[in-house]
């Protein structure tokens, strides 16, 4: 434990004396950043219209730099997050259905860092695979049954019974802009997994979308 | 070294587990049955009291064709022979007239009923199971139980007020 310890101690100090000459981006950067997420399955044909998944994410993770040019860097930006995403459908005005899914997600983009004497932009995407770790399946109040459901017992929505796909992965999109040590940065996420059994969405081809911003912090 | 392609190897093999994990549902039924012992529509989707009360009270229901449930949960056509005709309904707020064909006669009584949102599903003491799996303000979908034959899937039209003038008039009154 002590080892693991004196070892980020270490990163840290490095990353510390590198910042004293040297821009964020051109360096080994350690960042931690969270915020708001809107997810919703794409592709689904079902007549309930979808409104959409309010959640968050906190994600921890590194920025490379791979290559360094006169005004712009590659970065290699492997990460690790939390995510809540799914998908409301509306029944009727007092009748909604919240899927609710929680996921640990690793996302490896690759990204173009732009700099100018104050700020820099990052712009790049890349991969993720992800994978669910819980999440319920619910309904407002006076809705008891959806597609067979029973959303007062709250089924898992990987469980056995809604049987939704644990694995998730797909494209990665993402755009920063820091300040300092602050940044702010926006996400899209685009599932290629098949999702969904049709009996939860009435299409079997759904997958996960999610966009995501986030406050972050980078050291 | 070593660890950039242990890396390589651990991504491909949580890519293809990804991708391996897509089950196959084409097959399911579409009426399995539920913890009750009772056929149930897989898509069935709350029908509210109030919804109940805007589209079946104060009117009346004609048969218009039905589906035998099988005991895996698929349809199969049948053709209803001898008494075993399905009964037709008109609701009120607190009591249901049923009518009921017969090969010698034709019979309504009155009965009380409550309607059961969490179920989706008729109370009525003089039928046996009855589950509304879809309503508006034309049509009625229902999972019903006859007695000897099975479960079927119902469909009810809107009765025409004449229709249900008919009915009254034509069928003989009897208690429960």
């Amino acid at each position: 434990m002590r080892r693991y310890l004196l070892i980020l101690a270490y990163v840290l100090f490095c990353c510390h004396s590198q910042a004293q000459n040297d821009s964020l981006l051109y360096r080994l950067t350690p960042f931690v950043k969270g915020g708001l997420t809107i997810g919703f399955f794409e592709g689904k044909t079902s007549s309930d219209s979808s409104v959409g998944h309010t959640g968050f994410h906190l994600e921890t993770g590194v920025w490379f730099p791979i290559h360094r040019g006169k005004r712009d860097t590659w970065c290699l930006i492997p990460s690790l997050r939390f995510i809540t995403k799914g998908d409301t459908w509306e029944l009727s005005d007092d009748e909604r259905v919240f899927a609710n899914m929680q996921y640990i997600e690793m996302p490896v983009d690759v990204a173009i860092c732009f700099s100018s004497k104050k700020c820099h932009g990052l712009i790049g995407g890349g991969l993720y695979i992800g994978y669910g770790i819980g999440g319920r399946l619910s309904g407002s109040d006076n809705l008891y049954i959806y597609h067979g459901y029973r959303l007062k017992e709250k089924p898992a929505v990987f469980g056995s019974e809604v049987r939704v796909n644990r694995w998730d992965y797909g494209f990665n999109l993402m755009g920063a802009v820091q300040l300092w040590h602050l940044y702010l940065s926006v996400d899209f996420d685009l599932g290629l997994a098949k999702l969904a059994p049709s009996r939860l969405d009435g299409n079997d081809n759904s997958s996960n979308v999610a966009i995501s911003l986030s406050v972050g912090y980078a050291f | 070294m070593k660890y950039y392609k242990l890396m390589i190897v651990f991504a491909f093999v949580l890519l293809t587990q990804a991708m391996q994990c897509n089950e196959d549902y084409e097959n399911e039924p579409l009426y399995p049955k539920n913890a009750e012992g009772k056929p149930e529509y897989i898509y069935l989707n709350t029908v509210s009291a109030k919804r109940f009360n805007r589209y079946a009270v104060r009117n009346g229901w004609k048969w218009s064709g039905s589906f035998r449930i099988t005991e895996e949960g698929n349809l199969e056509k049948f053709v209803f022979t001898g008494n075993g005709n399905p009964v037709e309904y008109y609701f009120t707020s607190d009591s249901v007239i049923a009518f009921r064909y017969y090969q010698d006669r034709n019979v309504r009584w009155r009965d009380t009923y409550q309607y059961d949102e969490t179920k989706n599903q008729l109370n009525i003491p003089s039928i046996e199971y009855m589950q509304v799996t879809s309503l508006d303000s034309l049509s009625m979908e229902t999972i019903e139980s006859v007695e000897g034959i099975g479960f079927f899937l119902n469909f009810y039209e809107r009765m025409m007020p004449f229709e249900l003038n008919a009915r009254m008039l034509g069928f003989d009154e009897i208690k429960q």
